[in-house]
């Protein structure tokens, strides 16, 4: 099965890592969670409600909607923390990736361990900018804020497309599709993993194919 | 491949496009109250909510939508409409935003079931709304609101939104289209927004007397060349002034007139202010030159400016070397030219005895 692969790029301060990155994910994970299912049966089930919040960004001029669960924010804080540390480690290359994976369990066969297959990979590139004064980071507070609602409406239109969900499961099966630990939501399972890498540089690159084809063509 | 849906279906459908409509008007509306949104989680024991979303229901916006709707649902041509707009302590209003329902006449073949499919699917639409709400700028100005400034109100009804009170130079945006199994009639209720650009609303909003007419609200552009050489006349009607600073102080009805630098003349309804501009028009009666604050002069630099240079050169002061030479300087020179001319025959005798001494090693 292929997975739902969508990538957005920021460019943001080195402050605003955090908080970029967990506005967008936390908006993922309000689309991607539902309330408590209680068994009533193994397939039939009542819903609870899934509570939301309002939260103001402290280096961004945006505001984002998540979950009701302190749980849950601090799962996905600890999992971003990571990233955040080591993008902003003093000798760290400018840029990175962060990946939020949506996935479900199955069962394998004897011997063979159960499976892990990603259905929605939601991975931000962020490329971290050094400003100069105070006046520009006024600036780029709003305009990383433009552009956070801009990935945001690109997130709810592609969430509104309706591709592929996994059908709720029997209560033996939910582990196997939620995330059940938390206590009040009931996400789809998900997993956070991240790179930091030094970028690419495509100039070069296209230097030297130009170079060696100058060469062939001689 | 499509199927007709059962009455059983099309009364299930009825039923959740009812609670969805609602919640979109409510989902709207309490997001421009001014205030932070915070609703708890709940477990299915302590009871279910509509969409499996904590939206408590404001009484006041339930009783504004149902006689918005009037006993009606939002259907193809007839979208259900949540304007947004501001109003000012003097009554003044303007759109900022209109939030439109619309069922589109399309259909979608994929086997979607009415429950929990199209459940879920509103779910995740109301859920969108609920993000989406927040990044618009009428978000931020709801904040902001005030007895003394500016309130907030909205509008419920379902027809043609009426998008010439807004800036049409944003292209709506289209939510979410839920697509269901139909043939007869296909509902796709889609969510859109469009919205009023926020620099406009602010420079409006506080000045205009009247509600403002979009096509009204900005001067037509008017080449700069135009001002020097030719007959330019704006004529304002309370509406534009609004938007045009140049013709704010002369209050409604006002007339300005600028002829090619000879004649200047602002008739306001009280035909008592006079722009500076005019008065200095009129001191340069054989040319005008109009300060423009052009983008490449900066304001703290004016000795750049080409009016000024011109106005410099024009009127050139006194060379510095005359204006500080003494008159008593002048007299002595004269004096002493004076006393020069009476030692001529002794300096002629003087050049004399100088030539014959050097004769004789010239002949040499």
């Amino acid at each position: 099965m292929n997975a739902n692969t969508q990538v957005l790029e920021l460019n943001v301060e080195g402050r605003q890592v955090d908080e970029a990155v967990l506005s967008l994910f936390h908006t993922l994970l309000f689309h991607r969670s539902t309330g408590k299912f209680h068994y009533k049966n193994d397939n039939t089930y009542a819903v609870g409600t899934i509570g939301f919040q309002d939260v103001d960004c402290d280096f961004i001029d945006f505001t984002y909607v998540r979950c009701s669960s302190e749980q849950l924010d601090r799962s996905i804080r600890r999992e971003v923390s990571g990233f955040c540390e080591a993008i902003r480690a003093p000798d760290a290359p400018p840029s990175g990736q962060v990946a939020l994976e949506f996935y479900q369990r199955k069962r394998g066969r004897w011997p063979f361990a159960t499976e892990s297959i990603p259905w929605e990979v939601w991975t931000l590139r962020v490329n971290v900018v050094s400003l100069n004064n105070e006046h520009e980071r006024q600036i780029w507070r709003e305009k990383v804020g433009e552009s956070l609602g801009e990935r945001l409406l690109r997130i709810t239109d592609t969430l509104n497309r309706h591709d592929y969900i996994p059908s709720p499961p029997n209560q033996s099966d939910i582990d196997y599709i939620y995330d059940t630990n938390y206590p009040d939501v009931q996400p789809f399972l998900f997993k956070v993993n991240y790179t930091v890498s030094a970028p690419s540089n495509p100039s070069t690159t296209t230097t030297i194919k130009k170079l060696l084809k100058d060469t062939l063509a001689l | 491949m499509s199927r007709s849906l059962s009455p059983e279906d099309r009364r299930e459908l009825g039923r959740l496009t009812k609670i969805l409509t609602q919640k979109v008007v409510q989902v709207v509306v309490q997001s421009r109250l001014g205030e932070k949104a915070h609703t708890r989680s709940k477990s299915p024991v302590q009871g279910s909510d509509w969409f499996n979303l904590g939206i408590e229901d404001i009484g006041e916006i339930q009783q504004e939508t149902k006689k918005g709707l009037g006993g009606h649902l939002p259907e193809k041509g007839k979208p259900l409409v949540v304007e947004i707009m501001l109003r000012t302590p003097t009554l003044d209003s303007l759109v900022l935003e209109l939030w439109t329902l619309t069922v589109l006449d399309a259909c979608d073949t994929s086997p979607a079931r009415i429950n929990p499919t199209i459940y879920n699917r509103m779910t995740v639409l109301l859920k969108s709304l609920l993000s989406v709400t927040r990044i618009t700028p009428a978000y931020k100005l709801a904040f902001r609101q005030g007895p003394d400034s500016f309130i907030i109100c909205y509008r419920v009804y379902l027809g043609d939104p009426d998008y010439e009170c807004l800036d049409l130079r944003r292209e709506p945006r289209c939510m979410s289209a839920l697509h269901h199994l139909s043939s007869r009639p296909p509902v796709n209720p889609t969510l859109q927004n469009q919205q009023q650009q926020p620099e406009r609303k602010i420079s409006v909003a506080f000045v205009d007397a009247k509600p403002p007419k979009p096509d009204d609200f900005f001067l037509p552009d008017i080449p700069f060349s135009n001002l020097l050489t030719s007959t330019v006349e704006v004529q304002g009607k309370g509406e534009r002034e609004a938007a045009a600073p140049q013709t704010q102080e002369k209050g409604a009805g006002g007339v300005a007139t600028v002829e090619g630098g000879e004649k200047v003349a602002m008739t306001g309804s009280d035909g008592s202010h006079k722009s500076t501009a005019s008065a200095q028009l009129k001191e340069e009666a054989d040319f005008v030159m109009v300060e423009l604050k052009t983008p490449f002069a900066g304001m703290q630099d004016a000795g750049n400016d080409l009016g000024t240079f011109y106005r410099e050169c024009q009127n050139a002061p006194q060379l510095r070397m005359f204006a500080d030479t003494p008159e008593d300087e002048i007299s002595d020179l004269t004096e002493q030219l004076l006393t020069f001319e009476g030692y001529v025959d002794d300096y002629n005798e003087l050049v004399r005895s100088l030539h014959s001494e050097e004769s004789p090693g010239s002949s040499q």
